[in-house]
């Protein structure tokens, strides 16, 4: 079900995106702190709110807000989809080239929101990255354990939980944004070659309180965390990875076996009845059926390598005529004017 | 890839006024760049130097892999004084491979020839490479016969090449010479990814091309320092057993692990035996013969879906396409005596 707000003629300039999910505030109020808080922009915004599954409370007060002509859209999705997905959705419907994303409670000083969109003159993302000097010591640990646990994908941003974000537009279309990845979008677009920056910004006061996760989460977010490292550092050449296990796997079971072998003939210890003999085997097994996996998921990128290569930043050639060169050839779209 | 795709935009995108396509030069020199701002007025003087009194309309095509010295600045001074220098700046550093792929891709010319930019190569070793295409062949290699690098580094490089010749039965005597010449429509269409430039060789062979090596010059390193390191060795070993692993399977998709299954099944063997001969079988070597059973069935299962993915992706299985498109295997059309 869509909401929509009243048809404007001028295009807005800034799209706020905020998926309701999880952690939902009084809507109204956020709303319009938001709002009031984006006013110094001096720019037109429209606000695209995606529910991710049932919130009738929050589905109420933002129709409300609709019919009091406020330029808000909104996304009901049918049922619980993630917020990833719900991202995608609502950058489907932005009409402005800047979007900005917020969470639907509050994160960080909404005073320090222009400042993010202001970074888009330099960047194509955005960061913002929570002052933590006022926050309680178990966020503090927290936060502290997941950017150093993030690093293990190379993430050189401190605060990967925060989920205030300003982006480009492109930004989205190029970078494929799965599930559970959204944390690691600074990162996605670094791989994609887009320039990232990172603003430290004061976090609101309610944002300070102790909060307790599940364990589904925490365990949720470390896989994340190893499925991200391995796509940024191996995605283009898989067998060095599973190549690398499997072969350590097997050298050590053959290792093993040569003592067992030496065992036999110097001590004439018997090899038959051995459970020892079994681990040999089982490592040597083990070795060549992870090298097998990796020797598939290279065959996955041969068959697929025509969308996966480069990004080019620009191109200048006089020989085609060309204002800004001849077609742009690059690893994903085969022909493509780059966007300025 | 024909000139009308490559001049057709973005589905959506606003069409250019039609304008007519630029001759298309005889040759494409691609040359990838990383952190080389103190070689690159060298390599472009020493082009168009090695290349001038030739006859031979060429285009040189200066790719910047994302450096973050002045080597695009420079490269772009240089595309804007002479129009046959193309510029092109990746947005981050992608490796080698990905920066000759998106000049090899950008290219226009018949035939591409791809070097170094670190001045090791010599480009008046370019009209000898030309002239063997021109003789026929697909591809022309270059084999750096007095090679001014450390020892360690050019006995490794042929241990490599030695290993290489054995596994993929490709008789290159210098597989990392960056000197190659190829036909544009034998190179732009080969699957090109990861760090794949050193095997182009080999994948060319699947697609039956014809092979010719000749001996080039060789330079010392004048400026900035090698990017290779001899952890690389480690990587293009794991690297020659997944090419190998690739190039059986763009052949017979089913084949690839075959050898890994029979190799397994031996386990089956012994087992058989011990059933016939022993009513008391014993316990770790019957668990023993039954893993490399399950490992070989586990490896039948792997190749079944190997083949699910040449039946879903066709495009990357065109090797036969790409070898009867070749210029030199297609004869000259039948005109019938009676007409």
């Amino acid at each position: 079900m869509i909401a929509k707000p009243r048809t404007d003629v001028m295009p807005p300039s800034l799209s706020v995106i905020i998926t309701m999910r999880g952690r939902v505030e009084d809507v109204a109020s956020l709303y319009r702190s938001y709002r009031d808080a984006l006013l110094s922009l001096g720019q037109k915004v429209e606000f695209i709110y995606v529910l991710d599954g049932p919130h009738p409370e929050a589905w109420a007060e933002l129709v409300k807000l609709v019919e009091q002509g406020e330029p808000i859209m909104v996304l009901d999705m049918p049922r619980v989809f993630g917020e990833a997905a719900c991202l995608r959705e609502g950058v489907k419907h932005a009409r402005a080239e800047k979007v900005l994303i917020l969470p639907p409670f509050l994160q960080v000083e909404t005073a320090a929101l222009p400042a993010l969109v202001q970074g888009l003159d330099t960047a194509d993302l955005v960061v913002a990255s929570r002052d933590r000097a006022a926050d309680s010591a178990w966020n503090r640990v927290r936060g502290w354990t997941y950017q150093n646990v993030a690093r293990l994908a190379q993430s050189s941003y401190d605060d990967p939980g925060c989920s205030v974000r300003a982006a480009r537009a492109h930004v989205f279309q190029e970078i494929n944004l799965l599930d559970g990845h959204q944390r690691f979008m600074p990162l996605l677009a670094e791989q994609a070659g887009f320039r990232v920056s990172q603003v430290t910004v004061a976090q609101a006061a309610p944002d300070r309180r102790a909060r307790i996760h599940s364990a589904s989460e925490y365990v949720d977010g470390l896989m994340d965390v190893a499925a991200i490292a391995f796509v940024t550092r191996f995605m283009q050449k898989p067998f060095r990875f599973f190549g690398s296990i499997g072969l350590c796997l097997a050298v050590a079971g053959l290792l093993t076996g040569l003592v067992l072998v030496f065992q036999r003939f110097a001590f004439h210890v018997a090899l038959q009845d051995r459970p020892m003999l079994i681990v040999v085997v089982l490592l040597v097994v083990l070795g060549i059926q992870i090298a097998a996996v990796g020797l598939i998921a290279e065959i996955v990128i041969f068959t697929r390598s025509a969308t996966l290569n480069y990004r080019i930043r620009e191109i200048v050639d006089q020989a085609s005529g060309r204002k800004q060169g001849r077609p742009i050839i690059d690893g994903r779209s085969r022909v493509h004017a780059e966007p300025e | 890839m024909t000139a009308q795709s490559r001049t057709s935009g973005r589905p959506g995108a606003k069409s250019e006024p039609s304008r007519p396509e630029p001759a298309r030069p005889e040759l494409s020199i691609v040359v990838p760049m990383y952190h080389e701002e103190d070689n690159i007025r060298l390599l472009h003087e020493a082009v168009v130097n090695a290349l001038e009194g030739e006859g031979i309309d060429y285009e040189l095509i200066i790719i910047d892999d994302g450096s973050k010295d002045r080597t695009f600045e420079i490269a772009r001074e240089i595309a804007n004084a002479d129009p046959r220098v193309c510029a092109i700046g990746l947005r981050r550093n992608y490796g080698q491979t990905a920066a000759m792929v998106a000049g090899i891709q950008n290219a226009r010319g018949r035939t591409i020839i791809t070097m170094d930019g670190d001045l090791q190569n010599d480009p008046t070793d370019i009209p000898r490479l030309l002239a063997l295409v021109d003789e026929g062949y697909d591809i022309v290699t270059g084999w750096r016969k007095k090679r001014q690098d450390g020892g360690a580094r050019v006995a490794l490089s042929k241990v490599a090449n030695a290993i290489m010749a054995r596994i993929m039965g490709v008789q290159v005597r210098d597989s990392g010479c960056s000197l190659k010449a190829y036909r544009a429509e034998l190179i732009q269409h080969l699957p090109l990814y990861g760090e794949m430039h050193r095997f182009i060789p080999a994948l060319s062979q699947v697609a039956g091309a014809r092979l010719a090596q000749i001996e080039v010059k060789h330079h010392p390193r004048r400026f900035g320092v090698s990017k290779y390191g001899f952890s690389r060795v480690y990587k293009v070993m794991l690297d020659i057993i997944s090419i190998r692993v690739l190039l059986t399977y763009a052949r017979r998709p089913m084949l690839w692990s075959w050898s890994f299954t029979l190799l397994t099944l031996v386990g089956l063997i012994p087992l058989i035996i011990l059933a016939l001969v022993s009513r008391d079988l014993p316990m770790v070597p019957v668990t023993i013969c039954l893993l490399f059973v399950a490992s070989s069935l586990f490896l039948l299962a792997w190749s079944l879906v190997g083949q699910i993915f040449a039946l879903t992706e066709r495009g990357a299985m065109r090797f036969a396409e790409i070898g009867a498109t070749l210029a030199s295997r297609v004869s000259a059309p039948y005109v019938d005596p009676a007409q």
